[in-house]
């Protein structure tokens, strides 16, 4: 969920979206874990990638972005991980009082 | 062939990943290996120490085993022939018991719905070694015996209830004569699509439980 919403409006290249999940999702994931969960994404059509050859860099990178369906499917897991916190939030508020 | 922007170890676990991925289509091989290599070429252009370039890949084998399970389970999913289902929940099995557990009873039904299609020109050679045998009452002690050596096992049960092939018609009567035909197309029919029904069911178990695990 956290990889599907980090490529919402932007494209991203393995690398950098793994330092992202690290920096600002606090997610320590492997590139052993990150590769193969992109290619399996990919699969699945929720993410779409290509090819891109930058200026600055010496060798071509892979860049992913969020398809239609994985932004039906991102949806779909934001809404129930939101329900999910809300009712486990209000049940711990209530162990409290 | 020697990469002179990678140091040897990286070299070498490139090339241990792409003997790992040789199941895989050409095309995405390359690009595997492609996106790995420009990995290591942007830590190494970070600065980071080409004595860990490999940190969080693990073994070659196994990282490939990861892209090797995702192709063909996808495969199977989106394509659904028997043949590449097969292939796939094969492949997991060894790891998933849920992949276990489904390959087994797809071998099962497989088996036995093979075999009730065998039993048919089986039935036309031989018309009297094919059939459902009966010895009533079901729950009487043994009285079967044997009246010559058993053949191969493409029958059910040897006392009281024989169905299949029968190397030796048992001695007491057969219940189906000319219904075996309709009554073994319809079992081979029903063994092969409760087959193909499970591979299916095991194939979206398996991708959704490497969901659960890797999301």
């Amino acid at each position: 969920m956290a990889l599907l919403c980090l490529l919402q409006g932007e494209s991203q290249y393995g690398l950098k979206i793994l330092e992202l999940l690290r920096s600002e999702a606090g997610l320590n994931i492997a590139e052993g874990t990150l590769y193969p969960l992109l290619y399996r994404l990919e699969k699945q059509a929720w993410i779409a990638a290509e090819w891109r050859l930058e200026q600055a860099a010496s060798h071509p990178r892979k860049y992913y972005t969020l398809t239609r369906k994985g932004q039906t499917e991102l949806s779909t897991q934001l809404r129930d991980w939101n329900a999910m916190t809300r009712k486990l939030g209000s049940f711990l508020k209530r162990g409290h009082q | 062939m020697t990469d002179p922007l990678l140091p040897l170890g990286a070299q070498q676990w490139l090339d241990r990943l792409a003997l790992s991925l040789r199941p895989l289509p050409r095309q995405e091989v390359d690009a595997i290996l492609t996106e790995a290599r420009a990995h290591f070429l942007d830590r190494l252009g970070q600065g980071q120490p080409a004595g860990q370039l490999l940190d969080g890949f693990g073994e070659a084998a196994d990282y490939a085993r990861s892209f090797v399970d995702a192709y063909f389970l996808e495969r199977a999913h989106s394509r659904r022939s028997i043949l590449g289902m097969i292939q796939a929940v094969a492949r997991i099995a060894r790891r998933s018991l849920t992949g276990a557990v489904g390959f087994a009873l797809a071998i099962l039904f497989g088996s036995l719905g093979v075999g009730a299609a065998l039993c048919l020109p089986l039935k036309l050679i031989y018309p009297d070694r094919v059939g459902l045998w009966l010895d009533l009452p079901l729950n009487a002690r043994h009285r079967y015996v044997h009246t010559g050596a058993e053949g191969p096992a493409m029958n059910i049960g040897h006392d009281h209830i024989v169905v299949g092939f029968a190397t030796t018609p048992p001695a007491f009567p057969e219940v189906l004569g000319g219904w075996v035909y309709p009554i073994f197309i319809a079992i081979a029919i029903l063994c092969l699509l409760a087959m193909r029904a499970l591979l299916a069911r095991t194939v979206r178990s398996v991708i959704q439980e490497f969901r659960r695990n890797r999301l």
